[in-house]
């Protein structure tokens, strides 16, 4: 029994090693990919905790930082599950949860409505910059935020996870044809937030 | 025309089966034709590739910082579980 809790010991002395080191990592990692302090914190603190619990599995096979963010992105796709089953954010200005982006977008035939066309985004030059400019990464996470839970997930596992539209409208229990409805809507959302945030301004 | 081809609506989200490598060859066929005349969802497909790169790059340039007490909220909640 002591000797049990000897291990008990040493484990969370060096868990206690890695909070010290890396809980800025996990954070920035976290609060990117679900754009809320408390929530990303939350997460990081589960991260820490089921590393306690899950120590013995460990055993050094990989690099502890490895390990941490492979436990926190499992974290990250729960909440994204359990996010895609709640009600709407009715403060989302851009994105609807039922297909009102599209009757604002096309008209009855499904063409562009004349002042919802795309305009040409001046990105040929640009691209590598904007993909490395943080305030634009921050405005397409506010963005992203605009998004309808369902929505959101749906993007977010798409990255989180390596599976394709199939598994994750099985996931999220929508179809697969919904799924890429679902896909198109966040993308004509994010498109317009960007043209109007961004590139439009 | 117009009914020989497919709405925009339509294409768009052929376009992002497309980007998923997720077109068969029927959808190919529409969204050529339909793209080659339709510069708005040629605008739409580029804009789309462009944020799926930006969703899906790894590193976040932007350091976030948590609360200042955020370690220490952890270790405690750890002795608490011990």
């Amino acid at each position: 029994m002591e000797n049990l809790n000897q291990n008990i010991d040493s484990a969370n002395q060096i868990i206690k090693l890695w909070v010290e080191e890396y809980t800025d990592t996990l954070y920035s990692w976290a609060f990117y990919k679900v754009s809320d302090k408390q929530t990303a914190e939350d997460l990081v603190q589960e991260t820490f905790l089921a590393a306690c619990k899950y120590y013995k599995k460990f055993q050094g096979k990989s690099m502890a930082k490895t390990w941490l963010f492979s436990i926190l992105n499992n974290k990250i796709i729960d909440y994204y599950r359990k996010k895609s089953r709640t009600p709407i954010n009715t403060e989302s200005h851009f994105g609807k949860e039922d297909g009102s982006i599209i009757e604002e977008t096309f008209d009855g035939q499904g063409y562009w409505k004349e002042h919802k066309k795309p305009t040409q985004w001046d990105i040929d030059n640009e691209e590598t910059h904007l993909l490395d400019n943080g305030e634009f990464k921050d405005l397409l996470q506010h963005c992203m935020t605009k998004l309808p839970p369902l929505w959101a997930s749906a993007v977010q596992l798409k990255y989180l996870q390596e599976k394709d539209g199939k598994n994750i409208g099985q996931e999220l229990g929508i179809s697969t044809s919904n799924y890429w409805q679902i896909i198109h809507r966040a993308k004509l959302s994010l498109r317009e937030c960007l043209e109007k945030l961004w590139f439009n301004k | 025309m117009r009914r020989l081809m497919i709405s925009c609506q339509k294409a768009g989200i052929l376009i992002e089966k497309k980007i998923a490598h997720k077109l068969n060859t029927t959808e190919r066929m529409e969204l050529f034709f339909h793209s080659s005349v339709c510069k708005a969802c040629r605008n739409y497909e580029q804009q789309s590739v462009f944020i799926e790169k930006a969703l899906s790059k790894d590193t976040n340039s932007v350091e976030h910082k948590p609360s200042a007490d955020l370690k220490e909220k952890i270790n405690k909640s750890i002795q608490e579980n011990e």
